[in-house]
This record gives structure tokens, sequence and C-alpha cells, in this order.
């Protein structure tokens, strides 16, 4: 039973038992004391961890590299310069609401300064007086 | 707050050529490592490298400021495609030999050593993939439980449990070799 605990601890926590936490240190400072097998244990666990350090890998090439900051992106195009008024405009703020906001503006500004509403003149007045005293009745009849 | 690694990536976005520079010297030796140990395989490893700076730059615009720590997102697009190549390789039948690179083959009288970390490589492609991952993210890259946790989407007494697994098996694959070394040593 306490070999079957201490593998377990040793897989759980790795061989160096000064970071194990205090209970589980005690038990095994006190087990190791007395067990061939335990200590067997902790040195096949030991190897593991120095044949793990020395498992390297080799450094990337400067090929591997290379091709790697082929696959960057690259930079983006700077814009044209704009030029005029309607260059230095930015377009896109232009929304169909927006028109229509301007139009309704424009129509209200042109409308409230116009010299108030069209009068009839007096010669406007006699214009149609004549008018209506030239008309003959007898013509329209015979017509047709 | 902007880490170093966003501010990069952004710089990268941009098209600043120096910035992708700087992020490739700082993780292609991590991602490469990770990825041969998981696969076995330095051609394949140069492969998944490629595949995850690819996903890295199309990535950078899009990246979202203080949504995920950009190294948790890394490892995990890494450990994903080394999942994906595994996968691949064994529906093709292709993983039966596994390109098994020697770097510590040397003179005669490293003979044991170099067979211990060819039997250590060996074990740890005998892994379940979980395991795998689990030891090399937690050995090999230095990362506490949680990250790992983060990495593989498990919980922490998941990756407990991986880690006990798979040191216990690597422990006892390699238990024949230090009795020899030890009868080398008497």
């Amino acid at each position: 039973m306490s070999m079957e605990r201490f593998e377990s601890l040793l897989d759980r926590y790795g061989p160096d038992i000064d970071v194990w936490p205090p209970a589980d240190r005690d038990f095994a400072q006190t087990y190791l004391a007395t067990s061939q097998e335990g200590r067997a244990a902790l040195a096949d666990a030991h190897f593991l961890e120095t044949e793990l350090n020395a498992y390297t890998v080799v450094e990337p090439s400067a090929a591997l590299e290379a091709a790697l900051l082929d696959l960057s992106p690259v930079t983006r195009p700077a814009r044209p310069a704009k030029r005029g008024l309607f260059g230095r405009f930015d377009f896109r703020f232009v929304t169909t609401a927006g028109v229509s906001l301007a139009c309704a503006t424009f129509g209200l500004v042109i409308g409230m300064s116009a010299p108030g509403a069209v009068a009839l003149t007096d010669d406007a007045d006699a214009f149609v007086t004549a008018a209506a005293g030239s008309y003959d009745t007898a013509f329209w009849e015979n017509d047709g | 707050m902007v880490s170093e690694d966003e501010a990069l990536l952004r710089r990268c976005a941009d098209g600043d050529r120096q910035a992708s520079a700087l992020l490739i010297n700082r993780y292609t030796p991590k991602i490469l490592s990770l990825a041969q140990r998981m696969t076995g395989s330095r051609e394949d490893a140069e492969d998944i490298t490629q595949e995850v700076f690819i996903k890295v730059f199309r990535q950078a615009p899009n990246w979202e400021t203080g949504k995920a720590k950009f190294s948790t997102w890394l490892h995990r697009v890494v450990v994903n495609q080394c999942y994906d190549r595994l996968r691949k390789k064994r529906e093709t039948g292709m993983d039966e030999v596994p390109d098994m690179e020697d770097d510590t083959a040397g003179p005669a009288g490293q003979l044991q050593a170099s067979q211990t970390q060819t039997r250590l490589r060996a074990a740890i492609d005998e892994l379940p993939e979980r395991q795998r991952a689990a030891i090399l993210l937690s050995h090999f890259e230095g990362l506490s439980n949680p990250e790992t946790a983060e990495i593989l989407d498990i919980s922490v007494e998941a990756v407990e449990s991986l880690l006990s697994r798979a040191r216990r098996s690597l422990r006892n694959a390699l238990s024949g070799e230090r009795a020899a070394l030890m009868g080398q040593v008497d």
C-alpha cells in the first residue's frame, strides 16, 4: 500500500521531493528510509527527468526562418493623395439619410428666406378684369 | 493593456517585416521542438511550423486584445496541427516508421546514452496523444497545469491524471535502460 501511494505521488509531483506538499513529503522521507523498492522507483524517476532534459531538438535552420518570413503580410500600398474639393471630402459619411436631411434643410432655408407670400398686385387685378370683359360669348357658342 | 506579442502582431498585420521576423525568431524554436517531439519527425515539424505561421499571419489583423493570451492560443494551434498530422498519417498508414532523428549519436562511449535516448523517444511516440501533449507542454515548455489544461481544453484534474500516467509509462519504459547503465557502472 505504501509503495502504491509513493509511486502515485512520484508520478504526480515528479522526483523532486522537496517541492511535494508537506504531508506527502514527510510520508515519502519516512518511506524511503526503509524501502529499497521506493528508492529504486525514485532513482528511475530521476533517470527519466535527466533523459527528458537531454532530449534536445536542433534549432530551426536559416532556410526555414526565411521561408516563414516570406509568409508574412506585405506592406499595404499607400492611399493615393487626394486632390481638389471633392478629393478632400470623405464620402464614407454620405448616406441616404444624410442626403435626405441635407435636401430638407436646403428647402427650409429657401422657403424661409423668400420675400413673403406672393400677393396679387393692382396690375394683375386690372389684367384679369380686362380679360373677363373681352370674353365673346357668341363666338364660343357658334363654334362648330 | 497590449502585450508585447500583441503589439508585434499588430505590426505584422500592417506589413512590418521586422515585427514578423521578431515573432518568427521568438516562437519558431518552441513550435518546431514541440511539433518534432509530438510527431517524431523533423520534416513534419517544419511543415507544421509553416502551417502555424500561416494561421498566425492570417489571424494578426483580427486579433482581439485581451481576449486570449497569444502564447496559449499559439500552443493550442500547434497541438491541433500535430493531432491533424498524426491522424492523417494513421489514415494513410504512414506512421509505421517514425522518422527518429538521433541528435545524440556519436562516439562509441556514448552508445548506451544514445540507446537510452532512442528508447525514450520511442516511448514518447508510443504514449497516447493527449498524454504526450501533456508531458511535452509541462516538461519542455514549462507550462503550469492550468495553462496546459487551457491549451488541451480539459480540466486541471484531467491534466494531472494525464501527466501521472505519462510519467509512469515513461519511467517503466526506461527502467531497463537505467538498470543496464547501473550494471555498466558496477
